[in-house]
């Protein structure tokens, strides 16, 4: 300790400085009998710093204030009392803020004693000299309360997660930094806050500020029978509900899982191989590292004192090649959820990745005790639980067993398949099953397991145990397991685009293309395909999304529990897994829901979480009996969980209004197409269709699914009447018979009649030369959207002839691009479908009119400019989840000494 | 003083303030109307009033001002002051403060209450000051009292009289690749924080793993973790430490609220017993620590028992029990070391008739120590400035011949207020064989080659003020030839008051 001189003018002098400042703040208000107390044990402080006093009087109604704060300021310079009308504690304490700020220029930290509370003569001392080291915002201590004795022990090390998710852990009694209070934090003066402390705790997080814990002073906390903190705690739901909505940012899944990340991460990785063991929450963030012998006191630190060591609460091995692969997967976060759930059902989990070159995908199955493996893992996965269990109950040999052919635990198989480049990857000498139970083993035979069931710390624990914080996580959340990915990098706003599967169809092109536009404007795009464990690979899209995830179990693609205007719709008691679904969309700037329908009934607490929701709409469907039916309908019943509704078409936008969605909500986005075809190939397709003979048969084509609502039936009608009559045609059919409604194959019949048939196409390539065959594209469907096909066919000059359904006179202007056909009568749309292709195989300069009004009207089209005026909404409505970044006091490190200085005593 | 005040016992705050009386040059008493600015800004009350248009900050509240009297010299001012007033009672604390009119006899009234509010006021202030500074230290004494009453009343009527409870036991564990922290504890200390709140603790068993072989002492100080408060200090010769548990008993058991308790065990002598140490533990807080690394120590913490009951009562299944030496009651220890820099600087203030054409004194770079060769007559001298802190109790060193063939020789240490003449001291010492009252002088120690000798000065009572350290050495026998003594391990506690009470210089 240093001696304190004094300068000639009073300022006190260490080593020729000045001393640094510390204010003692105090609300007054109730404690006219205690408060001089308080004041006299601030005063005693034995301390190298100059110490200065703030009372601000909170319009307390006792005299004895008055006349005890004048008989005491007139002999106490350093102290400064402020009167004014009550304005609660939270209003006093800024009142004394706002003095220390503006009054006391020099002071680097404040420390606020209630006005029935004591500090010990080395409290300031300690404390300042605890906040100078650690650089952080704040110190504070454990409590020991008097009058009536109290204790709790705050923990080891400081945790904003458990700060935000589980309790106050820092009383006000705490030495913060002057900087928080300079980045304009301040107390919440409204009184319905009943925790106005833990408030004002959540606001330094906010801003940047950590806390850090001081277990080598305490202050003296008088605890009487009944008090305010009793008082607030009575109300805790409400109080607890308000700090919630004041700082809605901080209950955020990214910025709670960034806080899990880096304070107590969720998961332990072994490399086998280096042996090393990285930790992580949000695995696209660097892991902290721990080595073995840390790793062995971190788990034996975690079973004897939990409110004090983190030891993650799941262990994964596996090697680093197999790491990097999953990384590159963008599988890695949704697989994790998927390892984390599935430990839910067996033991062990094991993970088998397989090259799959055109889709994705994550099964996976359970195996009973004694299962006999198929082929190794690739990487292994289990609870600290169970390995904590394992060892507790002597059971090493039973886990021992998954390095064997025969596996005694229950094991669940994740196998997950995904394209990449070249073999699998290289597998380590070590795998990942023995590597782990090395681990265990040396876990197990560590001399600290003797000691393992002593709490040495004497201060009860009031924490919760830092490996159960995801399990508090996923409560707050909502919702379990919780997507293991935190704020997006560079401050990127985030996207999640909902697709109930991901095959070749329509409606998920234009969803994709709406995620290439938005992640093209900078968002981080994930997809989530959900009540579907697959995708297919979409070269056109595939580059569209940062990350994947699937969801099969518990998603139901359609279900009734409810219903509006007669319409199916799922509602929040259907048995859905709405923990997984909770768990996985929480957390996410921009949501898109594209005819998802189990996911509606969340989006009204996603959006009051921060979200901006959207609905993307793309059909009415019919019933068998003509009923209007389909997505629109639940969407409709939720019209107000969403900000914004996407549709395809003018059409269907005025749809929407009609029944009651406000016309400022709607974007109407026409299509465009699904495919890009080079300028090369583009000449390739031009020269080759004005290289064709002018007497060549008409080349019909048809690409799509062999079913009635696309008018399958009406082609083999109108191609038989143009056979009869000698019209020269070839005609080729791409698409196959997907819905087994069908009595009798549609394949057959048109082979029958001269039709070739070809099963589908995907690829963006191949799609384009299909088109580039056909003169003409025939679509007569009964009910569409706005069909892709239409724009991809004007695009390659491919003229299409379609019934005039849904919003294809949006695409098709007749007689200038391509020809409608008008009506609803079978028969006369065989007639006229008949009449137009025998119009334009008579007459090729037509065609050639047509084909290059085609050209023209595709040469204006583009999802850039059809998504125009939604991306302009979303920069204005959709905000990024502001980032935390824990920030220190901008204060030179200063050394400490534990050994007398001599010359600071002389 | 009236009579009363004299027949009790006088309360040392109130006889020695340590705070010079004074009253806030600047404290705002006076409510003052903004009309009368010009006159009262002129007069005896200048530097006390506070206008009422400056009285209220844009927050509505106002700032160290205290206005216990309001005055109006006219009736504008009056009309000022009596709203202001009425503005002042929304905040409910302020009771409306009497206007006084002071037309007529301006000076007069105005130097009146000048003299009222920073004379008499002043001297109530300071007394009330006092009055609170007792207040708290009574308070404290009264909650403590009647804590130990309950437990007490409790206890009594359970019967429950067991003398000493185990509360907490960490058993010995010998690793056998442990070297023994004997020598840690001669250079350093080693701290140990119990695992157990300190309320009721009355005792606690530390054990060794063997007795040591020659001279010594363990010293053992418990103090508070929070408070830096001291409990009690054992010192305890090597000899009456036995191999396995002893009990160290604390007279009263620990009151007052729950706190951490750290205990930390040091030595002197050349080859001080081991503490034993336990298992090792996950938590790194609570292993046993030391200013040095040391192998043992890896979290590992002291093996221990700890007791509460009745204090003073050894467990029946401990052979010994070791009262403390001391009762620390509030203060707290502090074990330091000599800086480099101040050893560098060892100055010669020899006093001898022989002028030697080596050099006695000087610091050996890479061995902290200090050489000090004696001459054949008179006594060599190394003073090492101001380095001895206010409140040191204990001195410690050790000392050896640096030669195989040097010569026996004497040792010994002067302790010397900063302003006195070394060499007068010294002097005085040569002349009269003890030292003038106002220094300390730890008498003479033989030192022979190849052998360390420890040195202790043991004090009365802490030292009350800065002081100079000089180490003395003479001649044992004619010859001095290759007596090259050196000093080293230079080690000092000192002791200061914790108290709840203010004492610090903060004016």
């Amino acid at each position: 300790m240093h001696s304190v001189v004094l300068d000639r003018e009073g300022t006190d002098l260490v080593g020729g400085e000045a001393a640094d400042l510390v204010v003692i703040a105090m609300p007054l208000y109730g404690h006219a009998a205690l408060a001089i107390e308080a004041l006299e044990t601030a005063f005693a402080s034995q301390t190298s710093c100059r110490i200065e006093v703030v009372v601000s009087v909170d319009g307390d109604p006792r005299r004895e204030v008055f006349d005890a704060l004048t008989l005491y300021a007139a002999t106490r310079p350093e102290l400064h009392v402020i009167f004014g009308p009550n304005a609660g504690p939270g209003g006093a304490r800024n009142r004394a803020i706002d003095f220390i700020v503006g009054n006391l220029p020099d002071a680097k930290a404040v420390y606020f004693l209630d006005a029935d509370n004591r500090v010990l003569p080395t409290t300031i001392e300690t404390l300042y000299q605890r906040l100078v080291e650690a650089q952080c915002g704040w110190v504070y201590t454990n409590i020991d309360t008097f009058s009536v004795r109290w204790g709790a022990h705050y923990g080891d090390r400081y945790s904003r997660l458990t700060h935000c998710v589980s309790d106050n852990i820092c009383d006000t009694g705490s030495m913060i930094s002057i900087d928080v209070f300079r980045a304009g934090v301040r107390f919440d003066a409204d009184r319905q806050n009943g925790f106005e402390d833990w408030e004002f705790w959540l606001s330094c997080i906010e801003a940047g500020f950590v806390g850090a814990p001081c277990h080598d002073t305490a202050f003296e906390y008088r605890l009487r029978a009944e008090s305010r903190f009793k008082e607030a705690n009575r109300d805790r739901a409400a109080s607890v509900s308000f700090l919630r909505r004041r700082h809605k940012a901080l209950f955020r899944r990214s910025t709670l899982v960034d806080f899990e990340h880096e304070e107590c991460p969720r998961y332990a990785f072994l490399r086998t191989g280096d042996g090393a063991i990285g930790c992580f929450t949000d695995p696209t963030k660097p892991a902290s590292e721990l080595d073995f012998d840390e790793a062995i006191r971190a788990f034996w630190g975690s079973a004897a004192e939990p409110d004090n060591v983190h030891f993650p609460p799941f262990l994964a091995a596996a090697s680093g090649e197999t790491l990097k692969l999953l990384k590159q997967s963008r599988l890695w976060p949704n697989l994790l959820m998927h390892l984390e759930r599935a430990t839910e059902a067996a033991n062990v989990v094991f993970v088998q990745i397989g090259n799959a070159t055109a889709e994705r995908g994550i099964d996976i199955e359970v195996q009973p005790s004694g299962y006999v493996r198929k082929g190794r893992a690739d990487l292994v996965f289990v609870s600290s639980t169970i390995v904590r269990d394992a060892i507790q109950n002597d059971a090493l040999g039973w886990l021992g067993s998954i390095a064997s052919d025969q596996i005694w635990p229950t094991v669940a198989v994740v196998k997950v398949r995904f394209p990449f480049p070249g073999a699998a990857p290289k597998r380590s000498s070590a795998t990942p099953e023995q590597s782990l139970i090395n681990l265990v083993q040396t876990i197990a035979t560590s001399p600290l397991k003797s000691m393992a069931d002593r709490r040495w710390t004497w201060r009860g624990a009031r924490l919760p145990a830092l490996s159960e914080l995801y399990k508090q996580l996923r409560t707050e959340v909502g919702g379990a397991p919780v997507l293991p990915l935190g704020q997006a990098r560079d401050g990127k706003r985030t996207l999640a685009l909902l697709v109930p599967n991901a095959s070749f169809g329509g409606a998920e092109k234009v969803a994709f293309a709406a995620a290439r536009e938005l992640k093209a404007e900078g968002y981080e795009t994930h997809l989530f395909v959900l009540g579907s464990a697959r995708m297919d690979v979409l070269d056109e899209f595939d580059g569209a999304f940062d990350h994947i995830h699937f969801w099969k179990a518990g998603i139901p693609a359609w279900g009734g529990s409810n219903r509006f205007l007669g319409q199916d719709f799922i509602a929040e008691h259907h048995d859905i897994d709405w923990n997984a679904l909770k768990g996985l969309l929480s957390g996410f700037d921009l949501i898109i829901n594209n005819h998802v329908m189990a996911v509606h009934p969340l989006m009204a607490r996603l959006r009051s979480e921060g979200a901006r929701t959207a609905c993307y709409l793309h059909v009415v469907d019919e019933t068998p009996l003509r009923r209007p039916a389909g997505q629109p309908f639940a969407a409709i019943a939720h019209e107000h969980c969403y900000d914004a509704f996407l549709a395809c078409s003018e059409q269907l936008k005025v749809y929407l209004h009609s029944y009651g969605v406000p016309l400022e909500k709607i974007f109407a986005v026409a299509n465009a197409p699904s495919i890009s075809v080079k300028p090369k190939m583009m000449a390739e397709i031009a020269e080759h269709r004005q290289q064709r003979a002018p007497d060549a048969p008409l080349k019909v084509l048809y690409m799509g699914r062999f079913e009635p609502q696309k008018g399958i039936d009406r082609i083999h009608a109108a191609l038989q009447d143009l056979r009869a009559r000698g019209v020269p045609f070839e005609a080729l059919a791409v698409g196959g018979e997907i819905l087994a409604e069908q009595p009798s194959s549609w394949t057959g019949k048109l082979k029958e009649i001269g039709v070739a048939v070809r099963p589908p196409v995907f690829g963006g390539r191949e799609i384009a030369s299909v088109l580039a065959w056909g003169d003409i594209l025939i679509m007569p469907s009964r009910w569409e959207g706005a069909p892709l096909m239409i724009a991809e066919a004007q695009l390659v000059g491919c003229v299409p002839v379609a019934t005039a359904v849904g919003a294809v006179d949006e695409l098709v202007t007749d007689g200038r691009d391509g020809i409608l056909i008008e009506g609803e009568a079978d028969l006369k749309i065989v007639a006229d479908l008949a009449a137009a292709v025998e119009a334009l195989a008579r007459d090729r300069g037509l065609l050639g009119r047509l084909r290059d009004g085609g050209l023209f009207t595709a040469s204006g089209r583009s999802w850039a400019a059809s998504f125009g005026a939604f991306v302009e909404w979303c920069d204005q409505a959709v905000t990024p989840t502001p980032r935390i970044v824990a920030r220190a006091p901008r204060r030179a490190a200063q050394t400490t000494n534990n050994e007398i200085e001599v010359s600071a005593v002389a | 003083m009236n009579g009363r005040c004299d027949v009790n016992k006088p309360i040392k705050s109130q006889l020695e303030p340590v705070f010079p009386t004074q009253t806030k040059a600047t404290l705002r008493m006076v409510l003052g109307g903004a009309s009368d600015r010009a006159v009262l800004a002129a007069g005896p009350l200048a530097h006390l009033v506070t206008f009422t248009d400056e009285l209220f900050c844009s927050d509505g509240t106002i700032r160290d001002v205290y206005p216990v009297i309001a005055v109006a010299a006219s009736a504008a001012a009056n009309a000022e002051v009596e709203a202001a007033i009425a503005a002042l009672a929304k905040f409910a604390t302020i009771p409306a403060p009497p206007v006084i009119r002071i037309e007529r006899d301006q000076d007069g009234i105005a130097a009146l209450i000048q003299t009222v509010l920073q004379s008499g006021l002043g001297r109530i202030s300071n007394h009330a000051r006092t009055m609170a500074a007792e207040l708290v230290m009574l308070r404290r004494e009264r909650e403590t009292l009647f804590e130990n009453f309950r437990v007490l009343e409790d206890a009594f009527r359970a019967r429950n009289w067991e003398p000493a409870s185990e509360i907490f036991a960490h058993d010995a564990f010998v690793d056998p690749k442990d070297e023994g922290i004997g020598r840690l504890m001669r250079e350093s200390w080693v701290e140990q924080l119990l695992p157990v709140s300190s309320f009721g603790v009355s005792g606690f068993a530390l054990h060794f793993r063997d007795v040591a072989k020659g001279a010594g002492e363990v010293i053992v100080t418990l103090d508070y973790v929070e408070s830096g408060e001291g409990v009690a200090e054992w010192l305890v010769p090597f000899s009456d430490l036995s191999a396995g548990w002893n009990f160290f008993s604390l007279p009263k058991a620990c009151d007052g609220s729950p706190r951490t308790l750290r205990l930390r065990v040091s030595a002197n002598g050349a080859e001080p017993p081991s503490p034993s140490l336990g298992h090792p533990i996950a938590s790194h807080r609570y292993a046993a620590r030391s200013r040095s690394l040391h192998g043992d120590l890896d979290h590992r913490p002291l093996a221990m028992k700890i007791y509460a009951g009745v204090p003073g009562v050894r467990p029946t299944a401990l052979p010994n029990s070791i009262a403390p030496s001391a009762l620390m009651s509030g203060r707290r220890i502090e074990d330091y070391r000599l800086p480099l820099d101040a050893l560098r600087a060892v100055a010669d203030v020899s006093v001898s008739p022989i002028v030697p054409d080596f050099q006695t004194i000087r610091f050996l770079e890479h061995e902290d120590a200090i050489v000090c060769h004696p001459l054949p007559a008179g006594i060599s001298a190394g003073a090492i400035a101001n380095v001895v802190a206010p409140g040191t109790v204990r001195f410690a060193a050790r000392a050896t011949i640096d030669h195989p063939d040097g010569k026996p020789a004497r040792v010994g240490f002067l302790l010397a207020p900063s302003a006195a003449n070394l060499r007068s001291e010294i002097a005085v010492l040569e002349r009269e064989g003890a030292a003038r009252r106002s220094a300390y002088f730890s008498g003479w120690r033989d030192v022979v080659a190849g052998e360390s000798a420890s040195i202790n000065i043991m004090l009365d009572s802490p030292i009350q003020r800065t002081m100079n350290l000089v180490v003395l050495s003479r001649a044992k026998e004619d010859s001095v030839d290759f007596s090259w003594l050196k000093v080293f391990d230079f080690r000092l506690v000192r002791h200061f008051d914790v108290e709840a009470r203010g004492e610090a210089v903060h004016a």
